[in-house]
């Protein structure tokens, strides 16, 4: 094969996230004769570079920083090699190796290494016999860390213009970047994206061309948000301030995962120093965020030992977009922030998230219970807001568009018991923030029972009922009620167990920043009915594992059919299902259990494996009585009562 | 009257008025012994006539044990006041028993003899007795070396109305009693918890005289630390020890009074150690008995077979903790009919049992248990079968020490009926008798005046009797120590090796055996015994590996 010469030795650099620090570590990549571009302050004009290019080099701080180059893949060049170095990457997270799409240019594949360096950071090596779009490799290497994007937030599909103008769809590969003063380019004989979002900042020239689908946005760029685009009242651009005008929080990095409920010490505090923001313990810098308040999930991993971290809104803020990015970030990640938004910052943080700021009592911070309670609830709030769905669903409705209807869930409850089917569906018929359909198997009932009747007369929602002959076993009757279901996504509830009025929709939750393909919780606390006590196991939440409580699974009806349902056995079908999900190459994971409560009643009357004593031999905390946490909303419980364990 | 239901000894729920800002409604008695006290009783007197305490609810008794006391003398005198001569007095406890046992106020206040009191020494703390029963209110003592003579009855009288006391005694700021260092250390005892009663002093404290009565008064057998035992059996009795500051009272004659004080500790111990469960380092003795020991178990032995009785109580018996004190319950009169032929008896079980612990002084035999195990601190309840290891009550009770736990219920087994055993602090127990509602539950009572908890029987020692005979007892401790010894041997073993890896160690190694050689072969011609060994030592090693 003849190498034209002039190509031979080309190599290109870019690097990204590293605003905060004096030089990025370009001596990583080992190339000391590429030339070296901050992809966070390209334009969207033209591509990187107008000549040819052998290879190219990418230097990310984190995977977040990887996610914000893909939606500016078409703007890089063909090469023949790829290096890309990640130089610090969280344990939970996949190993950066590339999940191979339908990209035909695949086949020149001659060499693919992964490596991980003794300092911790990833270093990936790939040449092609011929030339191949640095952009889609780029593409699946950020797919590879964080799972198929499933029910992502990819309607409507984007273009971006500006420099930054990335920070608004990380992870997106389905982007046309436009010129900054437009049009849009077509891609495929289609105009290259529904709406247009475009950075500006006082300097930028109006748009050419059809401006009605076209939403700008403060520049984000060189780290900072330009002071000109940050005077309060406005977004610099005449767009009054609201939640909308900050850039969204990428909840596939930024999210709950790997929370910590024990933390102590003092609280962090917050500042701006060297030219970034600065998360304090004690005065010491715990991690620097850029003043974009674009946070990575190293920086949440940083936090998570703190009890919480304190920010003094009013605190004469140079850019309080970024402030508020950071804010919103942090809570989403369910760090406790402890801030008290006036009616200006409610504006921007959302009425929601600011009413949870101001209601909270530091002093809570203390136990360790409250603080996880506050903690769901922040993420809630600003995952729900500030999440890239929730963001861009709103900005397409601004523009005119029906976003996607929200998912919908079928609850599959089967039955035998014709006394607790009343307080079975109360526990259904009080979830709220996604549509449920239930489904109620009767187990060898007939639904002409007066309790069952009753019961299912004053259920609220969609409800159907079928009666299952009382001779099939357990994972049949489920089977039967998956398959007079329709939601998108089943999910298994026992009879007696208490469930929280958020438990669907915080699984839901949990499903999109974690994307796996089944949810479910860990069952932390059980009502121990022989001798009315409340305790509270040690479990580890909020991380990737084998194993949740079988009556709290949801899952993707695609995983679920993948696998053939349920296995037709009476019992343990939910491990069954487990093990047959993690054998298809699913993912589970395990969400927080503040939401459900186990009833665990007297040996006789259930199947139960587990002796009592076992809950008893160790626990994090125990209760007299019968105790709900404040997630649950049950109005039971004292907390006199509670033990001082 | 309802009352509040204080947790452990935490006072500072209560809404205590300020002086002169609420309505007196009890009656209180102040009971003071008086003996060779001429020159201070009058003063005395005299600060009690200009008390801001309302004097229709005022009542003095001076317990006259010297046969000298006369009321008419100069200087004013509580209205209601009057005087009890006791023969066979001496100072101290027996006076204030037979005061207390004639006083007829709602409230029992102590008093000494040679003391001034400010305006409002009684009204403060009889604020706190119309808040709860069961409170037992401390002043402050402070000794001040000025002595009786300086300042006339009267002139103390007036001082003591216009609120001035302590300007009787000029620049003499007086010396805090001793335990103030506790009251300091401890919140004024809201955060002493158990050890509440150790800030007890008797010159200037009040309580209820129910609670006095209830408790079995003053023990007059003792000559001296009655009142450290007062203060224990009334804790035991589950009442809060609430210290006052502002219930000042000023002691005549001070610091000699107090080094007396300190010298007597000698001849206090072996009272209080007899008595007073709660000192635990003054029971330092691996295996004694004490008049009220630390703990008492209980085991039901009706209707169970003599073998699991027997494991039961000896595995309690041979614990690490002596102190402990078995009470067999059972239907023991049964017995006392005539003897059958063994075989035969329907209470042969019974009989057993009853033989098996005829010796034993630490075993008590009882038709039912007491209510409570009062004075004794705990009460452990076993069921008959389970048996508990040497370390089980030490550990237990240090938790429930540690978590300040009124009751700490052990699951045995969960069958059709759940088993349980159950230690129980008897301050906790009787407090929650006394406030617990007709009707409610005894132990949510518990749960609100300290803490009540539920454990695994099994993780806290506690095995079913074919499970301790399979596998005896072992002392924990003992097991430690042998884990030990295996770590350490396993550690130097490892150190060895790495030893003989280092190339230094191989070479000396090298070197010594070459220089044994050498020599081996100047001194003898043979082979070398010592090299031989060694090198057989060697090779096993090698097969070994």
């Amino acid at each position: 094969m003849r190498v034209r010469s002039n190509m031979v030795d080309t190599v290109l650099g870019g690097h990204i996230g590293f605003e905060g620090c004096p030089e990025p570590p370009t001596d990583l990549c080992g190339r000391a004769d590429a030339s070296w571009v901050d992809l966070d302050a390209v334009p969207t004009d033209r591509p990187l570079t107008g000549t040819a290019v052998r290879r190219f080099l990418l230097l990310a701080r984190t995977p977040a920083d990887l996610r914000r180059v893909v939606p500016l893949g078409a703007l890089l060049p063909e090469v023949r090699g790829i290096t890309v170095v990640i130089t610090e990457s969280p344990a939970w997270r996949s190993a950066p190796v590339p999940a191979l799409d339908n990209g035909r240019y695949w086949g020149k594949l001659r060499n693919l290494q992964v490596c991980r360096e003794p300092d911790g950071s990833w270093r990936i090596e790939a040449d092609f016999a011929g030339q191949v779009p640095a952009g889609g490799v780029l593409r699946t290497l950020s797919r590879g860390m964080t799972g198929p994007s499933r029910g992502g937030p990819h309607a409507p599909v984007v273009s971006l213009a500006g420099v930054g103008s990335s920070h608004w769809r990380p992870g997106d590969p389905n982007v046309t970047p436009a010129p900054v003063t437009g049009p849009v380019p077509c891609r495929n004989n289609a105009p290259g994206g529904d709406l247009v979002l475009r950075t500006v900042t006082a300097e930028t020239p109006p748009w050419q061309g059809d401006g009605s689908r076209l939403i700008e946005r403060p520049e984000v760029s060189g780290g900072t948000v330009r002071p000109d685009a940050a005077q309060p009242g406005t977004a610099g651009t005449g767009v009054p301030f609201s939640p909308d005008v900050i850039p969204p929080v990428d909840e596939a990095v930024v999210c709950p995962i790997g929370f910590v409920a024990a933390a102590d010490g003092p609280v962090g505090g917050f500042r701006e120093a060297h030219g970034a923001y600065e998360i304090t313990r004690e005065d010491r810098a715990v991690t620097r965020i850029p003043l974009s308040g674009a946070l990575t999930e190293m920086d949440i991993i940083r936090v998570r030992g703190l009890p919480g971290v304190a920010v003094e809104l009013d605190g004469g803020w140079r850019a309080p977009v970024g402030v508020a990015r950071v804010v919103c970030g942090l809570a989403a990640a369910g760090v406790p922030v402890i801030a008290r938004p006036g009616p200006w910052w409610s504006r921007v943080l959302g009425t929601e998230l600011a009413a949870l700021l101001n209601g909270f009592d530091p002093e809570d911070l203390a136990d360790p219970l409250l603080r996880e309670s506050f903690s769901v609830r922040l993420r809630r709030a600003a995952l729900r807001t500030h999440g890239v769905a929730g963001r861009w669903r709103s900005l397409a409705e601004a523009g005119g568009f029906r976003p996607p209807d929200p998912p919908t869930v079928s609850v599959l409850l089967c039955t035998r018991r014709p006394d607790m089917v009343g307080f079975a569906l109360s526990q259904v018929g009080r979830q709220r923030g996604v549509p449920v359909e239930l489904i109620l198997a009767l187990h060898g009932l007939s639904a002409n029972r007066p309790e069952v009747a009753a019961a299912v007369a004053a259920y609220p929602g969609a409800i159907e009922v079928i009666e299952v002959d009382p001779r099939k076993v357990f994972g049949d009757v489920l089977n039967e009620a998956a398959r007079a279901s329709s939601g998108d996504y089943l999910a298994k509830m026992d009879d007696d167990d208490w469930y929280g009025p958020d438990h669907l929709s915080d699984l839901m939750l949990a499903r999109r920043y974690s994307n796996a393909d089944l949810v479910g919780c860990a069952a932390e606390f059980y009502h121990l009915e022989t001798i009315d006590t409340t305790v509270r196991r040690r479990a580890v939440t909020e991380v990737y594992a084998n194993h949740v409580a079988g009556s709290s699974i949801l899952v993707s009806r695609e995983a679920f059919t993948g696998v053939g349902g349920f296995r037709p056995i009476p019992r343990a079908v939910d491990t069954q299902l487990l093990e047959s999900v993690t054998a298809a190459g699913g993912r589970i994971y395990r969400a927080h259990g503040l939401n459900y409560m186990v009833r665990r009643g007297s040996i006789a009357g259930h199947t139960w494996k587990e002796p009592i004593n076992t809950f008893l031999r160790s626990y994090r905390q125990q209760w007299r009585g019968l105790y709900a946490n404040p997630l649950m909303e049950m109005d039971v419980p004292s907390p006199a009562r509670k033990a001082a364990l | 009257m309802v009352q509040p239901r204080i947790r452990c000894n935490d006072y500072g729920t209560l809404p205590v008025p300020e002086p002169g800002e609420w309505l007196p409604r009890k009656s209180v008695s102040v009971v003071i012994p008086a003996y060779r006290c001429d020159e201070t009783l009058p003063l005395a007197l005299a600060s009690l006539a200009g008390q801001s305490y309302p004097s229709h609810l005022l009542e003095v008794v001076v317990v006259d044990t010297g046969g000298a006391v006369r009321l008419s003398g100069p200087g004013p005198v509580p209205e209601r006041t009057r005087v009890v001569r006791v023969q066979d007095g001496g100072e101290g406890v027996n006076a204030r028993q037979r005061g207390a046992a004639v006083a007829e106020g709602d409230v029992v206040h102590w008093l000494d003899a040679d003391v001034v009191l400010d305006r409002e020494h009684i009204e403060t703390q009889m604020r706190w007795h119309h808040l709860a029963g069961y409170l037992v209110v401390l002043g402050q003592v402070r000794f001040h070396e000025r002595r009786a003579g300086v300042f006339t009855a009267s002139e103390v009288e007036a001082a003591v109305v216009s609120g001035t006391a302590a300007k009787l005694f000029g620049e003499d700021e007086g010396v805090p009693h001793q335990v103030m260092e506790m009251w300091e250390r401890t919140g004024d005892l809201r955060q002493a918890g158990s050890d509440a009663f150790t800030g007890y002093v008797g010159t200037a404290a009040s309580l209820p005289a129910d609670l006095f009565r209830s408790v079995g008064g003053l023990d007059v057998s003792l000559p001296l630390g009655h009142d450290a035992e007062f203060a224990f059996r009334l804790a035991q009795a589950g009442a809060v020890f609430v210290a006052d500051r502002r219930s000042v009272c000023h002691h005549l004659g001070g610091s000699a009074a107090m080094r007396r004080r300190r010298e007597s500790r000698r001849h206090t111990m072996p009272y209080i150690t007899e008595r007073i469960p709660h000192y635990r380092s003054l029971r330092n003795h691996p295996n004694r008995q004490y008049l009220v020991p630390n703990v008492e178990a209980v085991v039901d032995a009706s209707g169970r077979s003599a073998e699991s009785v027997q494991a039961t109580v000896n595995g309690l018996l041979a614990g690490r903790m002596s102190d402990v004190s078995v009470t067999l319950v059972g239907p023991w009169g049964l017995l006392a009919g005539e003897q059958r032929f063994p075989l035969d008896d329907p209470s042969a079980d019974l009989r057993l049992i009853r033989e098996s612990f005829r010796g034993e002084a630490r075993v008590r035999f009882a038709e039912r248990p007491a209510e409570t195990a009062f004075p004794v601190p705990f009460r452990f309840t076993c069921p008959a079968g389970w048996v508990p290891r040497p370390d089980a009550l030490e550990r237990l009770l240090k938790f429930a020490d540690d978590n300040a736990l009124g009751l700490v219920s052990l699951v045995l087994e969960e069958g059709e009926e759940m088993v349980a055993a159950r230690l129980e602090r008897t301050a906790a127990v009787r407090r929650a008798l006394l406030l617990a509602a007709p009707g409610e539950e005894i132990g949510d009572v518990m749960h609100q005046v300290s803490g009540t908890v539920w454990e695994d029987g099994l993780s806290w020692g506690l095995r079913p009797m074919g499970a301790t005979d399979d596998e005896p007892a072992v002392d924990p401790e003992i097991e430690r120590w042998k884990r030990k010894v295996r770590y350490w041997r396993r550690q130097a073993r490892l150190l060895r090796r790495q030893l003989d890896r280092t190339p230094r160690g191989r070479i000396r190694g090298m070197v010594a055996e070459g220089l044994r050689l050498v020599r081996s072969r100047r001194q003898a011609p043979g082979p070398d015994p010592q090299t031989a060994d060694r090198a057989i030592r060697g090779g096993r090693r090698k097969i070994e590996r």
